[in-house]
């Protein structure tokens, strides 16, 4: 049995009195993609640090591939087959591309140096200075996948690239998935753990407060309804015993979220008249509202219970586009965590 | 040894442009000073008088052991040696020094290095090797233009004195290098830690010099001018032997030093 591709106990990190992460405890298996959200700020950075011995921890331990952070010579050699990819990578800005590979080639090696350019392609002989945003995330890919690495371990990958080549960039990932290459990624936006994840770890204010399977996750889902009538509308009408959440919006619109058949729905609704109504696959922001509601996190349904405050950290993406499973590039605002109890907020209808 | 030598060659490729301007400004400085010695000897001063009416501070500082400003190898220590080479030139190169691990750290890039089986101390010992050529580089390039300029007014230097304040010399800026790179490893802002290190430089430069002959000069030991005279060198040919294996020690200590702050220090 091959050692676990990261385990993490106890790890916790302060700067002085600020928390980073505290008492983290998490096992990514190998050969998957392991999501780690979180929303900003919730210190997934500072986990992804600490795992690749950049940060020293203020307690426990984490090891990779085996080899524990702290036996300098251990981790020293297992770092040939590991893979990095940091959130808003820089580079030398006036060595070019394929100098910038050449150095880390002659570091780390680069058998599949070409492949992959292939597939992500760069202006190799441009300096790095002018490389768009979304050349440098490229640039970063090539280089975290060059030299075959068994983990790769990436902080928000793909910001800066735009849609087409994020979803070559997903396909991607399944693949070296399947060739059996670790992968442990950082991300707020939500759909990208739908559409990537085979399991996923929830980060907030520095804990981890749940580990699921993404199919796990999205079984608990149920569907989520959307009805507007000129009448007006009684809460009280719709507390099915499928009725997981049920809420009245601020333009007097019924929000649902519903599990199991719709007798009951379809009975209740004979006593409105009815403006619009909408079925839909619940999105996994949804999910995860479910899931902080009624998950068996103490914690989360401890915070959820809190003013509008602590709710916004609940992780959301929230951007419209999500259904299609491509979420929308890549400014600045992309992907910002959300309070997913403001429908307004997140834009869904 | 390998992975050092990469980390050098790239570090030193990035900073060739910047040698190079170096190198041409120093080698016109050189060409200036030289350019007016003769003016300067014939001029109607007693410079011997002139030295002695500088404040005794100054003398230390600017003048070194040097009495005799009428020949030429007393003026380059005076003009070139003790001024331009040990304040300026080392504070250059403790500044410049001063982001070789911070500018990485500062900008994130050295993540991208790190995350790759490299030590911090070989990325740390890479980083300092890329600065030797460049000492190199800027060494002999003075020495010959000083050899050149030296030539050209028909005046003679004694070539093995030259080399021997340039061997002792260049030492000297690795030690500046050192320092610098200390500096970059405690800092994690580039400026902060070019300031540091150009502070250290200029700092014992000055502290050698206000301590001389008080009461204090005890203090003066802390500064690496204390174990380099150019006019001792130049004019009269002595080695200090001593002096230089305290250069040579402290280049050593210091670099360790800095390998082993960077060791356990977190990356951002």
């Amino acid at each position: 049995m091959p050692s676990p591709a990261i385990e993490i106990e106890g790890l916790t990190k302060f700067y002085g009195d600020v928390r980073g992460v505290e008492d983290l405890d998490l096992t990514v298996p190998r050969g998957k993609l392991f999501g780690f959200l979180g929303p900003n700020g919730a210190g997934k950075s500072t986990a992804i640090r600490l795992i690749l011995g950049f940060l020293n921890p203020s307690a426990g331990t984490a090891r990779v591939l085996g080899a524990p952070i702290d036996d300098k010579a251990a981790f020293l050699d297992v770092r040939q087959h590991v893979g990095h990819i940091p959130s808003d990578p820089q580079f030398y800005d006036e060595v070019t591309g394929r100098k910038t590979l050449d150095y880390f080639a002659s570091l780390s090696g680069d058998e599949r140096r070409e492949e992959l350019l292939e597939r992500f392609s760069v202006p190799l002989d441009r300096p790095v200075r002018a490389y768009s945003r979304g050349n440098r995330q490229k640039l970063a890919i090539v280089q975290a996948f060059m030299h075959d690495p068994k983990l790769v371990v990436m902080d928000e990958p793909t910001s800066g690239l735009d849609p087409l080549v994020q979803q070559e960039f997903y396909e991607f990932l399944s693949q070296e998935r399947d060739r059996g290459v670790s992968v442990f990624f950082s991300t707020h936006i939500l759909s990208e753990v739908r559409q990537v994840c085979d399991r996923v770890a929830i980060i907030r204010e520095g804990r981890l407060v749940a580990v699921e399977d993404i199919d796990d996750l999205l079984d608990r889902s149920g569907k989520v309804v959307t009805f507007s009538s000129p009448d007006e509308i009684s809460l009280a009408d719709f507390a099915f015993d499928e009725t997981i959440d049920a809420r009245i919006e601020p333009d007097g619109s019924l929000r649902l979220v519903i599990s199991g058949n719709y007798d009951a729905l379809v009975d209740a609704l004979e006593n409105y008249r009815v403006e619009d109504l909408e079925v839909r696959e619940t999105a996994i922001e949804d999910v995860f509202m479910h899931f902080y509601d009624a998950g068996p996190e103490g914690e989360a349904r401890q915070d959820n219970e809190g003013e509008t405050e602590t709710q916004q950290e609940t992780v959301t993406d929230g951007e419209p586009a999500t259904d299609t499973g491509v979420s929308p590039d890549a400014g600045p605002t992309n992907g910002e965590v959300r309070d997913p109890t403001d429908d307004k907020a997140g834009g869904r209808k | 040894m390998i992975d050092e030598l990469d980390i050098a060659l790239f570090e030193f490729n990035q900073r060739r442009r910047g040698i190079l301007i170096v190198s041409v400004l120093l080698v016109a400085t050189v060409g200036l000073t030289i350019a007016v010695f003769p003016s300067f000897g014939e001029a109607d001063v007693d410079f011997a008088e002139l030295l002695e009416s500088y404040p005794e501070e100054f003398q230390t500082a600017f003048v070194g052991s040097v009495s005799d400003l009428s020949s030429l190898d007393g003026y380059l220590v005076v003009e070139l040696y003790q001024l331009v080479w040990l304040l300026i030139v080392g504070s250059y190169f403790a500044y410049a020094a001063g982001s070789l691990v911070a500018g990485e750290v500062d900008r994130n890039s050295a993540e991208l290095v790190l995350v790759r089986p490299i030590s911090r101390t070989r990325f740390v010992l890479g980083k300092f090797l890329a600065m030797l050529p460049a000492v190199i580089i800027v060494d002999l390039l003075v020495l010959a233009a000083v050899v050149v300029g030296a030539g050209l007014i028909d005046e003679e230097l004694r070539l093995s004195r030259l080399l021997l304040v340039h061997a002792v010399g260049g030492l000297y800026l690795i030690d500046c290098v050192a320092i610098g790179l200390l500096a970059s490893t405690v800092f994690k802002r580039v400026r902060r830690a070019q300031g540091a290190a150009i502070g250290v430089v200029f700092g014992t430069f000055l502290l050698d010099s206000l301590t001389t002959d008080t009461d204090y000069e005890f203090l003066g030991n802390l500064s690496l001018t204390r174990y380099i005279d150019p006019g001792e060198l130049l004019v009269l040919g002595n080695v200090d032997w001593g002096g230089v294996a305290v250069l040579v020690a402290v280049a050593c200590a210091v670099v360790v030093l800095a390998a082993e702050v960077f060791e356990r220090r977190d990356l951002s």
